[in-house]
This record gives structure tokens, sequence and C-alpha cells, in this order.
């Protein structure tokens, strides 16, 4: 379909868009040129501009210049209202979505069909029935009556995409609609695009997962510093142009691994059961220097694992021994004086306090380190916020600016920080690279390394299997809340290791009650 | 610049409205006026200082106002029969020595504040153990005090309201600038802990994001029960000054101030998200109100129109934080 594609008619030109703030100059003249029909992927560091430049074409913020020319016409969007009118709809990545509601109410949300129009009495036939046109047209495992807070957060994404669906969409922008979901609802999700990309609809794809823009993009545009970069066809950018477009320097090593003579074990986990949070019988252990991967499909309870461990639930059955002695968490306070820090998949429910600033975010958790008695040294705060910010390369206007105006990559950093200074020396890592930019991940990486190499033993949780495969020392892949082997990841690949996601221990073996 | 111009707009408004006055208002600037502003702005910054911890950790007590009035009937229970029974075991039952009656003095007014504590942990454990919002927690509590006053006093008095105080002594806490003082002394030692002790820090952190807290290792529950504690103990040393200025123990007390501490608190910059707050900005907003209901005395503007001005006064505050917020973003 390129040639086709490469020939038509632009359906969206953004041309020389500059947007600041006070104090960020967030757009800087950028250009994108979106075609009918055409999966367009937008890719950038955090803090590139990317979600700036979809909310300008969302109406979201108003450009300070440049213009927008839809179907060569230009046009002026002050208001959200605006471009769903001209066929625009994004998907966002934080989900927009009221768990109260069923998905039918939430997909008409803001713009019921009305019976009786002054009235607003609500035409819920309509309402249901469209949703329902919607679902069965692209396949989708969803019941318009379901009510969203009870789905899974993949399903809640598939909800969110059928909202952008149901209006007659010419242009539909994804920003990370990927990064909730699992292997397989990532498929599925790709074959919609393809749906979407048949009937004529340009797909604005914003992803991380450089990976997957091979798989489903058409052309790509890279920004960096709230600039244009680069355009050009996907198939014609190797990953390492784009990651050198991106980063505006030639990233030598993805994966730093170091690996470490490993010393005493640290943390031993003796089958560990809390059965309403899915986790079952789980047994392992962490030596100093070690990086233990946790592999998994979403839903695997590894999350429930490491919550487990922190003490944020109560533990069923099973012992845990810190550095030899056991131990009984009540809660992340007991686990966190016994040396574990937790870095939350969700920094911002669960790893930010979002509106202080960047220097209470990183001591809250060791703050006894720095309490003289009963006093708190603000400058002593603000020296030890300053070395972490330099050491960590935290990029922030000062130290007092408040966590949630951070770009993501910046916000992990600060959470890592946080477990730096907290001084915890077996660490539970939930998806530490998660919705953060390439440059931001080797830095992760690194400090991983570093810390390894420090004596920390370290469990990470990942849904990014190469990542997994290159950094850990012992992979332990996990299927509906069991362990189901253990891997060396020096002599086992990506499909052995889905094998033993996606089936269990012995692949030949029929899995314990079949899928639904 | 633009931040520090926002923060401290709750203070320009404040200068400009004593400089009008006083240009405009005959006896407004004069000694005694002004002492009559700080002795009435007195218990509303003193509880204002603890709301202010409250409402940072994202919680809400309406029970302050109640609190006072149930602590005054208290403290003056106790010192009517707490005086002639430590005269008699002194053996002195004629007249007293000053000296004792001193100490029954001071022992009153630390029951009052223990009433104010004791009923600032039940609060505490109504929101933490019993896991109840704090709005119907406190709404709660707060009939329940002013109920268990009017009660008390009741039961005391043979159906009156007011319970006398006769010893002389009492009286200091509420005239001249002992008042003054004592909330000064509030202020200061607010500030410290919300800035610069573990329990400031925690309210910060438990109303920014409670779950982050807990994940951080804070105690939450602990730390919560801790600033409605502090609150009830303010509560019990404002109504102290509050019956010592009334020279007697009233159940009907404090009506409504759970209303005007929390506009104090949200006119100097605290949000009722939680996770903001300054002790400086509540006593500027307590200072606010008392200055506007002065001015409108001395201007002979009816007393409605003080509820009116200082109610659009919040409505401003809020607004105007709200459209600060939107704009940067946060």
């Amino acid at each position: 379909m390129g040639s086709e594609i490469r020939n038509a008619p632009p359906l969206l030109e953004m041309r020389g868009i500059s947007k600041s703030f006070p104090g960020v100059h967030a757009l800087k003249g950028v250009d994108l040129t979106v075609r009918a029909g055409e999966v367009h992927c937008l890719v950038g560091e955090n803090g590139a501009g990317k979600s700036t430049l979809m909310k300008v074409l969302m109406g979201v913020y108003r450009p300070d210049a440049g213009e927008i020319r839809l179907d060569g016409r230009s046009v002026s969007i002050a208001h959200p209202r605006q471009a769903l009118d001209l066929g625009i709809t994004m998907v966002f990545q934080e989900l927009n979505l009221i768990p109260v509601l069923s998905v039918a109410e939430n997909v008409f949300l803001g713009d019921e069909p009305l019976l009786v129009k002054r009235l607003g009495v609500v035409d819920w036939r309509t309402l249901r029935r469209r949703t329902e046109e919607v679902i069965g047209r692209f396949g989708f495992p969803l019941r318009p009556d379901a009510l969203v807070g009870r789905l899974s957060r993949a399903h809640q994404q598939l909800a969110e995409i059928v909202k952008a669906l149901v209006v007659s969409s010419k242009i539909v922008v994804m920003d990370e609609p990927t990064s909730s979901l699992s292997l397989e609802e990532t498929q599925q999700l790709f074959n919609i695009i393809r749906r979407l990309q048949a009937e004529g609809v340009a797909v604005i794809y914003i992803s991380h997962r450089l990976e997957e823009l091979k798989e489903i993009g058409d052309r790509v545009t890279i920004m960096r510093d709230g600039q244009w970069v680069h355009t050009g066809d996907v198939a014609a950018t190797d990953l390492a142009t784009m990651i050198r477009h991106m980063v505006g320097r030639e990233l030598t090593d993805m994966y730093p691994k170091e690996r470490v003579p490993f010393g005493r074990e640290r943390l031993r986990v003796e089958g560990l059961t809390c059965r309403g949070r899915r986790v079952r019988d789980i047994s392992f252990s962490v030596r100093a220097g070690e990086i233990v991967g946790l592999a998994g499909l979403v839903g695997a309870g590894r999350t429930e694992l490491a919550e487990a461990l922190f003490g944020v639930a109560p533990i069923e059955s099973g012992k845990v021994f810190v550095d030899g002695v056991e131990r009984h968490f009540r809660s992340p306070h007991d686990a966190i004086r016994a040396g574990l820090g937790l870095l939350t998949e969700d920094r911002k429910r669960t790893g930010l306090l979002l509106n202080l600033p960047v220097s209470h975010n990183v001591t809250v958790a060791g703050l006894d380190r720095l309490m003289r008695g009963f006093h708190l040294p603000l400058r002593e705060e603000r020296r030890v916020a300053g070395d972490y910010v330099e050491r960590l390369n935290i990029r922030t206007p000062s130290l007092r600016q408040i966590a949630v105006r951070l770009s993501g990559g910046n916000q992990q950093k600060v959470v890592l920080a946080k477990w730096l200074y907290a001084q915890s020396q077996i660490l539970l890592f939930d998806e530490p690279t998660l919705g953060i930019d390439v440059g931001a991940k080797v830095e992760v990486y690194k400090l991983l390394c570093e810390l390894a190499r420090q004596g920390a033993a370290i469990v990470m949780i990942s849904s990014d299997l190469l990542e997994l495969l290159a950094m850990s020392d012992t992979l332990l892949p996990m299927r509906r809340g069991e362990l189901t082997g253990r891997l060396d990841p020096r002599e086992t690949d990506q499909e052995e290791v889905l094998r033993y996601m996606a089936l269990g221990a012995d692949p030949d073996f029929a899995p314990r009650g079949s899928p639904r | 610049m633009k931040q520090l111009l926002s923060k401290s707009l709750p203070f320009l408004f404040l200068a400009t409205l004593v400089l009008l006055l006083s240009w405009r208002a005959p006896g407004f600037a004069t000694m005694g006026n002004i002492g009559d502003i700080l002795r009435y702005t007195a218990v509303f910054v003193i509880m204002g200082v603890g709301m202010t911890f409250v409402i940072v950790s994202g919680g809400i007590d309406l029970s302050v106002g109640s609190m006072l009035a149930f602590s005054s009937v208290v403290a003056a229970w106790s010192m009517r029969s707490l005086v002639p029974v430590a005269a008699r075991l002194l053996g002195c039952a004629e007249a007293p020595s000053s000296l004792a009656v001193g100490l029954c003095i001071a022992l009153s007014i630390l029951v009052g504040m223990a009433i104010g504590a004791a009923w600032g942990l039940l609060n505490g454990l109504l929101v933490t153990r019993v896991k109840l919002p704090p709005f119907i927690a406190t709404l709660a509590t707060m009939g329940m005090a002013r109920g268990f006053a009017h009660l008390l006093a009741r039961a005391l008095t043979g159906g009156a309201t007011t319970i006398e105080i006769t010893q002389q002594g009492f009286k200091f806490l509420g005239q001249g600038f002992v008042p003054t003082i004592v909330t000064v002394v509030v202020v200061a030692l607010g500030y410290y802990m919300l800035n610069h002790m573990r329990v400031g820090r925690y309210a910060f952190a438990i109303g920014s994001n409670v779950e982050a807290a807990r994940y951080s290792g804070i105690r939450v529950g602990r730390y919560t029960l801790y600033v409605y504690l502090l609150l009830g103990v303010l509560s019990g040393l404002a109504g102290m000054i509050e019956a010592s200025m009334l020279g007697a123990g009233d159940s009907t007390l404090g009506d409504a101030y759970e209303l005007r501490t929390i506009a104090a608190v949200v006119i100097g910059g605290a949000s009722l998200s939680g996770g903001q707050g300054a002790i400086i900005g509540t006593l500027i907003g307590a200072l606010i109100m008392g200055v506007i209901k002065d001015g409108c005395i001395l201007l002979n503007i009816s007393f409605f129109w003080q509820l009116v001005v200082i109610s659009l006064l919040i409505i401003v505050a809020v607004a105007f934080d709200n459209f600060q917020r939107r704009r940067t973003g946060a």
C-alpha cells in the first residue's frame, strides 16, 4: 500500500507550529504531514513535545504561531469540541473513563443521543446500539453494559478506543496505546489499526516501543527538544538511526549490562501465597549483586508478588527472609526499615507526591537519615536533593519544581532517587522503564548495574522481554500467580520465555483450566 | 517572581485593607482598636494553625467550634469544683492561698485543653481507624460536643448555658496582649512544626498523595491522628482564651467558628484537596477577616454585609487559586 499512500494528497498538514509556556519553549516551528490511510508514528524522548503537538491538534492548546491545514483548508482549532467536529479524535494514554458508568455510557459521555432535545432525555437504545455497532465491527471482546470500573486496564483501553471510533474520525491519535496491553492484546489493537487504515483513516501513533513501529507504522516523524528532526518511511529507517535522531547522539550500547560476582543471599522467599491477589506458592532467592527478572503477561501476578513482599497486602502463607532472618512486614514502613524499596509500576498513583517539590520527593522515604533529632534541616535537604538531581541527570528547572510538572523519564528518576536516598538494599523494580524514553531507559539500566555492583539485590519486573533478557542474571517466568521455571538469560531467547509465560513449565502439557 | 506575587497576594490585600481603613475609618488606627482586632482574631489564628495541618493533610475538621465550647464548660466546671476541694485539702478553707488558687486555675486550663485533646483524638480515630470521611466524622462529633456541652452546663446550672468563673486570676488569659502573645507563640511553633518537623512534612505528603505516602513508608494513620490531636489541643486552648475573655464557660460559644477558621486557612492559600497550605497564610487570612469585621463596625455597616463580604472573599481566593493552577498546568 506504500506507493498509494505516498502519492495521496496530505490529509493533515501542521506547519511551523510554535508554542511556549511560562519559562519553556515547548514547540519550535514543528512540521507534521499526515496522509489519509497511513499510520504515522510520532516518536521522541519524553519532553520532546509530542504530547504538546497533539494537544495543539486537539484544540487543548492554542499555538503561538503556525498553521493547521485539513484537506488543504486552513483551520483553526480552538476547542476539543471543534477537533471532534473536524473528525480528529484522540485515545489518551491516561484513561479518561468514568469507572461507575458502563462502556456505552462512557463512549457517548458528553455527546449522548437525545430523544427530546430540549429536555436532555437520553436515547438509551440508540446509545447502546451504536456502541454495539462499533464493538461488533471491530470484534472487540467488550459488552456495552459492562461497568468500566470492573474491566481490566487493557479492556478499559479498548473502551477508550471505541470512544474514538464511534464518531466518524478521519484522524485518530493514539498516545502510547499499548503501554498497558499484553502481547496478545497488542496484536488485536494492531488488527484494529489495520482496519481503520483500510477505511482511509489516518492514525497518528505515539509510542516508546520502537519495535512496534516497525510492525505497524508507515512513516515516522521524529522530534527532539520541541523541534522537528526527521520524517521518513519506517521501512527505510533502522532502529539505530531512529534512536540517534531521538537522542541526538550515538547510543553505543542500549543495555550496558555488567556481570558482577554475587555475594551472600539477601532475600529468600519460601512458598509465598496470597490467594486473593493471584500469588501462589512462590519460592526464590536473590543474592547481593544479582538482578532477578520476573517475566509474565499482564495479570500474571508479578505486581501482586512485589506488593506482598513489600507489606502492602497481607501474606496468607509462606516465609520471607531478609539477610537470613525471617521477617513479617505489616506495612511498607516495616519493609523499608528492613532495607526494601519498591519502585511501583504506577508512579503517579503510588510513586510521587505530585504537587510537592522534587526535593520533598527525593527525601520522603529516607527522612530518618535527614532528621537531626526532631529537626528537619531544609538546607541539608536541598543539598541532598541537588546531589541526586545532578547524579541522575534529572532535568528540572529547580528543586522547588513540583513533581507532576516533570516529564515521565525525569519523574521516574525522582522515584529512583527516593530509593537511593533511603539506602534500600533489596530493590523491587516494577516496570522501571515503563513510558520513559530511550535515553532515560539507558540511564536506568546503568543505575541498576551500579546498584548491583554496590551489593544491592534487585528484582526487576518488566513486560519488555528484550530488556529482561539483557539486564537480568536470572529469569523467572510467571504465569497465573505461579513461577513456571528458572531460566538463564544467556541461554534462552524470547520465544522460550514467552512459552513459559503463556503455557507454563512443560509446553506439551495442557494448561490447567483452559482459557475462557 | 510570578509565584512570589501570587503567594503574597493575601498579604497585599490585608495591607491595602489596613491602609484604606486607616484613611477612611475614624478610630481604626488606634492602639485600642488594633488591640481589639488582635484579641478578637486570636482564637481564629490559634485554631487556624491546627486547621492548617488538618487541611494540608487532606482532611477537614468541622468540630472545632463545639470543641471550644465544650472545653470552656468543662474548664469552668473544673474551676468551680477544684478550687474549694484544693482549698480544703490545703486546710485553709476560709481564705485559700493565692498559690493554691493559681495551681487550680492552671490545672483547669490543662483540663480544658485535655478535653480538646481527647476530642481531637476521637476525630483522628474515627478518620484513621473507622475510616470515616473527615467531613462526616467531624460533622458528627461537632454535634456530639455541642450536645455534651449543653448537657453539662444545664446539669451544673439547672438549665442555663453559662457557668460563671469567679476566679479573677483566670481572666489574665483574655486581657490586654496576653491572647496576642499566646497567638504569636502558637504561630511560631506551628510554623516550625509544619516546615521543620516530621509531622508537618508527613502532613504535606499524606495530603498530596496518600498512596504514595504509604508506599514511601509513612505511617499514614499515626500521622493523620497527630494532626487531629494537635487541632483538638489548640481548640481547647482557644476555648480557654474565649472563656477568659467572657469570664465564663458557655455552651453556646464558638458557633460557626469552624467556618471562619476554615475560611481563614483557605483565604491564606491552602487547598482543600490537600498538600498545600501555610501557617503565615492562615494568620493573614484570619487577620483579613478580623479587619473586615472591625472596619464594618467602625463604618457602621451592617453585620450581615460582613458575612457577604467574607463569603465573597472565600470565593475569590479559591477561584484565583484554581485559575493559577490551571494556567500553570499543575
